[in-house]
């Protein structure tokens, strides 16, 4: 333990000695000055409720017409035939931070269509829409059919039910039984019994749930109003306050606002941006490049004549030499990721009021990837003592990963949507490839879904992990495990039997 | 228990024999000196003893532990030849960092590294990066280093390699207090006038093999060997010293010297008696005294027949002193 420590250390000093650390280390607070120049303004509810809510008959159906069966507890989601509109009235906004405004509910109708001229023809003036404008107050004019809402409310409140596939994902579990791609539960059948035993608690809790899940906001209060004629459905909202609330849209300045700010975008995806784009894209790319040329020197030099023998000598068997060895290069890394990662946790923590620890993790993620990376580097560097053998192969490595990352991306789609034709041996080749070499890829997929968790709403992120298929984190931390064991079984073989 | 054995050890980097079965035996309590030319194989002895190379075949043992053991050099301090220190540490953060691979306490190595710089004269400089350190310097940080552990065994390979001369007597007469506080101390030297001095034993190899071993006092040991000189003008009577049974060379560097060795038991007296009898007068008479220098040279050149060197014989020692 002593020695593990000692050398520890020793790979410490050996990381800060030398400029290049400390161009990192000013790269790293350079980042977290400019995230901290970034600012979060929740934008005005008037703003910001019918982005939220959306519902205008052009717009795609609204995040809060996805529902979470059994009170949210099932991540599987389902939704109603009969599609509702949300849309805000009254809006103010109340000392605090907060807002207030009516929520009202209906059916919703469809654009009316428009009719096109067929090419050629000349177009009569007068003939273009001869459907009737519907009058969106007059309740006779809406859609008949089921109460979308009450069917909404009665779904969310029941268990989840059967697990079904969408018919994209279905080619895919022909292919692969174990593959999960946006899984949806089908809505309970609901009787007009049903339908009319839901009560005002529950279409209050409903709502309230829907915009913890969509919006972030938390203590929200929602009191049904009298007088809409149902299908319609009005409720009292107050929320408290919107400050950190990830889906609320925010008006976001970049370097302390001397640009004027972008709208429109939520503090969720403004924080994903900066923490899965900027951070573990790029950001971590930079690390990961820089960390490998610098302690590719680390290894080359411990086996530099006059310098091995040194060590050797000392009451240390060569595998745990080597083995420490190892892990102490990847100080370099953690420093670094500390400063980047925790820097601008701090600089977004203050800056939002968002505090979630996940995006921490991309520290000890990214000196796991590392990791990956140096075991490369220190077999070179045991069998050709050169430091740019070792740079050499090493980058050359991590490019053939990145570009395998790609192709199998390729082959997993591919295999579902049938882009063009492939013979079967190369899908076992890219298959069993995927299975021995480390997840590098995957590595990153799985930081994307941790920032995701901790940026986003509940809501979004479920329905992001929908769409990709996340890797487990021990498929990935396991072969890239096994790669590692590997790779450092070979270097310390050859340590040990040659003569210095 | 000896401190450092082999038996008949063996190495060969591929077609290079280095060590061709060398069998030695260091004693607790000595200063060890390990002799012979560039290349002879010292460098590749010691690091087999430390686990550095493997040996090809035979046994060597370190304190007791088969060689190669980690543990066995627990108790072991190494100054290596031609050392590298890694140069971002300075001459204080690298003890602190030997101490500790060496399971040093932390209030052991506080105390020792400032006292063994001391002992060694940079502990001036002990907060300086060792990239700023002279030859000299990073010389004498090494031998502080080998002691730091106070381990039993000090092994040096050329301790003052790269010394002055006054840093030479000191770690001379630091060797001297080591051996009295009872440490072993082995040692590579080419300074065969500082081994002379500080050694009690001394192993000559010649490439690859041990051609001689023993104390000092062995191996300088002279056969009364004496130089004489007469009067300008004189001829020494070699025939009549021949036939009382002395042997009789002429200096070849030094006209009109001769070098008289004394047959077993006898003096010098009778070719004194000799030369006073027929009239000649006696001007120069010294016993000669072999230095280890001589003895290395005279073992080292004897040992390998053939080359042209020999017949001229630098020492006049050598011919006579050649074989018994
Ligand atoms: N790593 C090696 N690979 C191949 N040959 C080697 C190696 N190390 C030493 N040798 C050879 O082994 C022989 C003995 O070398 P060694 O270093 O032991 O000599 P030495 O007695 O220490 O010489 P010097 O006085 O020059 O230090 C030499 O012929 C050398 O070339
Ligand atoms: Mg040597």
């Amino acid at each position: 333990m002593g020695q593990f420590v000692a050398i520890l250390k020793d790979s410490f000093r050996e990381a800060v000695d030398g400029f290049v650390i400390y161009l990192m280390l000013g790269l790293s607070a350079l980042l977290v000055v400019l995230v901290a120049s970034i600012s979060y303004k929740p934008a005005p509810a008037a703003d910001a409720l019918p982005k939220l809510l959306g519902g205008q008959p052009w717009e795609p159906p609204s995040r809060f017409t996805v529902i979470f069966p059994d009170r949210g507890k099932s991540t599987a989601p389902t939704g109603v035939p009969a599609r509702v509109d949300y849309r805000p009235a009254a809006v103010e906004d109340t000392p605090g931070g907060g807002a207030k405004f009516v929520l009202r509910v209906r059916p919703h109708r469809d654009t009316p269509r428009m009719k096109f001229d067929a090419p050629g023809e000349k177009a009569e003036k007068g003939d273009k829409a001869d459907t009737k404008e519907p009058n969106d107050d007059d309740p006779a004019d809406d859609p008949k059919g089921p109460d979308g809402f009450r069917w909404a409310v009665y779904a969310w409140a029941q268990p989840a039910g059967e697990k079904v596939n969408n018919p994209f994902a279905d080619k895919a579990r022909r292919a692969n039984p174990d593959k999960r791609l946006l899984e949806l539960v089908t809505p309970p059948a609901a009787t007009e019994a049903d339908l009319k035993a839901v009560t005002d608690e529950d279409m209050a809790a409903f709502v309230r749930y829907q915009f913890a899940t969509f919006a972030g906001t938390d203590n929200v209060t929602v009191t049904r109003r009298p007088g809409a004629a149902e299908p319609r459905y009005e409720f009292d909202v107050t929320v408290p306050t919107v400050s950190g609330a990830r889906g609320w849209p925010h008006e976001i300045s970049v370097l302390f606002g001397v640009f004027p700010p972008m709208k429109g975008f939520s503090l969720g995806q403004g924080l994903s941006f900066i923490q899965d784009q900027l951070v573990n894209g790029i950001g971590s790319a930079v690390a990961l490049m820089i960390s490998v040329v610098i302690t590719a020197f680390f290894i080359p030099n411990l086996l530099r004549k006059g310098s091995v023998d040194l060590l050797i000598a000392k009451p240390i068997g060569r595998v745990q030499l080597l083995v420490y060895k190892y892990v102490g290069g990847l100080t370099f890394i953690f420093l670094i990721a500390c400063v980047a990662v925790g820097g601008v946790w701090l600089a977004t923590g203050v800056r939002s009021g968002s505090w979630d620890p996940s995006f921490l993790m991309v520290i000890p993620v990214l000196t796991f990837t590392f990791a990956i990376l140096y075991a490369v580097s220190v077999v070179v560097a045991v069998f050709t003592r050169s430091a740019i053998a070792a740079i050499l192969v090493t980058l050359g490595f991590m490019l053939f990963l990145y570009v395998f990352g790609k192709v199998k991306t390729f082959f997993d789609v591919n295999k579902v949507v049938g882009i063009t034709e492939l013979p079967e041996w190369s899908y076992t080749l890219v298959d069993t490839l995927n299975n021995v070499l480390p997840r590098y890829k995957d590595l990153d997929r799985l930081i994307s879904r941790l920032v995701a968790e901790s940026t986003q709403t509940v809501g979004d992120a479920r329905l992001q992990g929908l769409l990709i298929d996340y890797p487990s984190w021990t498929g990935t931390i396991g072969v890239s495990l096994g790669f590692i064991a590997v790779m450092l079984a070979l270097a310390s073989w050859r340590f040990v039997k040659r003569d210095y | 228990m000896a401190v450092i054995e082999t038996r008949e050890l063996r190495k060969s980097y591929g077609r290079i024999e280095a060590l061709k079965g060398v069998s030695i035996r260091v004693e607790p309590g000595q200063i060890y000196g390990l002799l012979g030319q560039n290349g002879a194989g010292k460098t590749t002895l010691i690091k087999i003893l430390l686990g550095i190379v493997r040996k090809t075949e035979g046994d060597a043992s370190l304190l007791g532990h088969a060689a190669g053991d980690p543990y066995a050099r627990k108790r072991v301090g190494y100054l290596p030849e031609d050392h590298a220190f890694p140069v971002y540490h300075t001459g204080y953060s690298l003890m602190d960092f030997y101490g500790q691979l060496y399971g040093m306490a932390r209030d052991d190595r506080r105390r020792m590294i400032p006292e063994m710089l001391e002992l060694v004269g940079i502990a001036g400089r002990m907060h300086s990066k060792i990239r700023t350190y002279s030859k000299g310097m990073k010389q004498r940080l090494g031998i502080a280093q080998s002691l730091l552990h106070a381990p039993d065994l000090i092994i040096l390979d050329e301790p003052t390699d790269g010394v002055d001369p006054l840093g030479r007597r000191e770690i001379r007469e630091l060797m001297g207090r080591l051996k009295e506080k009872g440490h072993t101390l082995f040692l590579n030297s080419h300074l065969l006038g500082e081994v002379e001095l500080v050694c009690d034993r001394v192993a000559i190899l010649q490439q690859g093999t041990l051609v001689r071993e023993g104390t000092i006092a062995d191996l300088t040991r002279q056969a009364g060997r004496y130089d004489v000189g007469l009067a300008d003008g004189q001829a020494f009577p070699a025939d009549a010293a021949v036939k009382l049974g002395f042997a009789v060379a002429p200096l070849p560097d030094r006209p009109g010297r001769f070098e008289v060795t004394l047959p077993a038991g006898q003096t010098i007296d009778p070719v004194l008696r000799l030369v006073a009898e027929q009239g000649l007068s006696l001007r120069h008479l010294v016993e000669k005294k072999q230095s280890l220098e001589d003895a290395f040279l005279a073992t080292v050149e004897g040992a390998e027949p053939g080359v042209d060197r020999r017949p001229k014989g630098r020492r006049g020692a050598r011919p006579v002193g050649g074989d018994d």
